[in-house]
């Protein structure tokens, strides 16, 4: 446990109204990153948030310090975010069409892949980069959306993904599958090279 | 037909686009050759669509031995393949990426009160 936790986590089993406010203050940011990324709502993500930290305080008790408490908060954040999610209208699950490869009869793509160069090193381009890499995440269907991010992004297990997704490990790996060259072809008209 | 030859047709010949002469020649020329013998012998082994469905068991190094050399040689002689698996893990780690530095961020006073409220009524 880091410093801050041993110091905080008395100090919130005994019910320390100035503990609870640091330990808000100070993982506040990161839990927000992972429910705006979910829910793709300012407002939602606050609420799931709040949720997050009352669900949080209930079970504090059960925090044994497997993990660190950034890394515990994270994973309650998380999960409030998807439980969010799921209380929204549910849209049609939607199929990926286009954006998976295509065979011809005897298995070779039917586009031939083009070939992506290195990375850029610059920072500038770089964060580019990462601003249209989130841009075609958002793109996704909401169905493959979350399941890369949670697998990707968040570093879930597979099968911990599905779980949260309600769905067997076997098809959460497809799902996770497809929806990585999903986003490979909504990046290729960027990152591929038309001619080699 | 010589060595170059089967090599330039052997895509036709897996789609089935070669002339019955062409398909002929190009498996008795297999099946006498050295060199192409093993060559068609690992086309037959994995198709790109096979291998792009196991992707995902061969970029995280899930594949069992076997499986995974059969990849490898396809590999060696399939640069659209090799193309397609580069991208894929590119992408990969531009989302994973995504995680990051992490954006400052102070809570709104609004919402931390809320929070402090809502903890005061549980
Ligand atoms: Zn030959
Ligand atoms: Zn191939």
């Amino acid at each position: 446990m880091s410093p801050v936790e041993t110091t905080l986590l008395p100090r919130l089993l005994a019910g320390e109204e100035t503990a609870f406010r640091e330990l808000i203050e100070t993982y506040a940011g990161r839990m927000m990153v992972v429910a705006r990324r979910i829910l793709r709502s300012e407002q939602d993500a606050e609420d799931a948030v709040q949720d997050a930290f009352l669900s949080a305080l209930r079970s504090l008790e059960s925090f044994e310090g497997k993990s660190s408490l950034g890394t515990w908060l994270h994973r309650v954040a998380t999960n409030a975010a998807l439980m969010k999610l799921r209380a929204r209208p549910r849209g049609r699950e939607v199929e990926l069409g286009d954006l998976l490869p295509e065979y011809k009869s005897g298995g070779h793509h039917v586009d031939p892949p083009k070939h992506w160069e290195d990375l850029p090193e610059d920072p500038l381009c770089r964060q580019e980069l990462t601003d249209l890499v989130r841009v075609k995440i958002d793109e996704l269907p909401e169905n493959y959306r979350i399941a890369l991010i949670l697998r990707d992004i968040e570093g879930l297990s597979t099968a911990e993904v599905s779980i949260q997704l309600e769905l067997t490990v076997g098809a959460a790996k497809v799902r996770i599958h497809r929806a990585r060259q999903a986003l490979r072809a909504l990046l290729d008209p960027h990152l591929g090279k038309s001619n080699r | 037909m010589n060595c170059d030859e089967l090599k330039s047709c052997a895509y036709n010949y897996f789609e089935s686009q070669l002339s019955e002469e062409a398909r002929a020649a190009f498996e008795a020329h297999s099946e006498e050759c050295a060199d192409c013998g093993p060559f068609v012998a690992i086309c037959r082994e994995i198709t790109c669509e096979k291998l792009t469905e196991f992707l995902d068991d061969y970029v995280d190094d899930h594949l069992p031995a076997e499986r995974k050399a059969v990849f490898e040689r396809h590999l060696a002689i399939c640069d659209e393949c090799v193309a397609y698996v580069r991208s894929y893990r590119i992408t990969r780690s531009l989302t994973e990426a995504q995680s990051g530095d992490l954006p400052p961020y102070k809570i709104p006073a609004d919402l931390l009160g809320a929070i402090l409220a809502a903890r005061k009524k549980a």
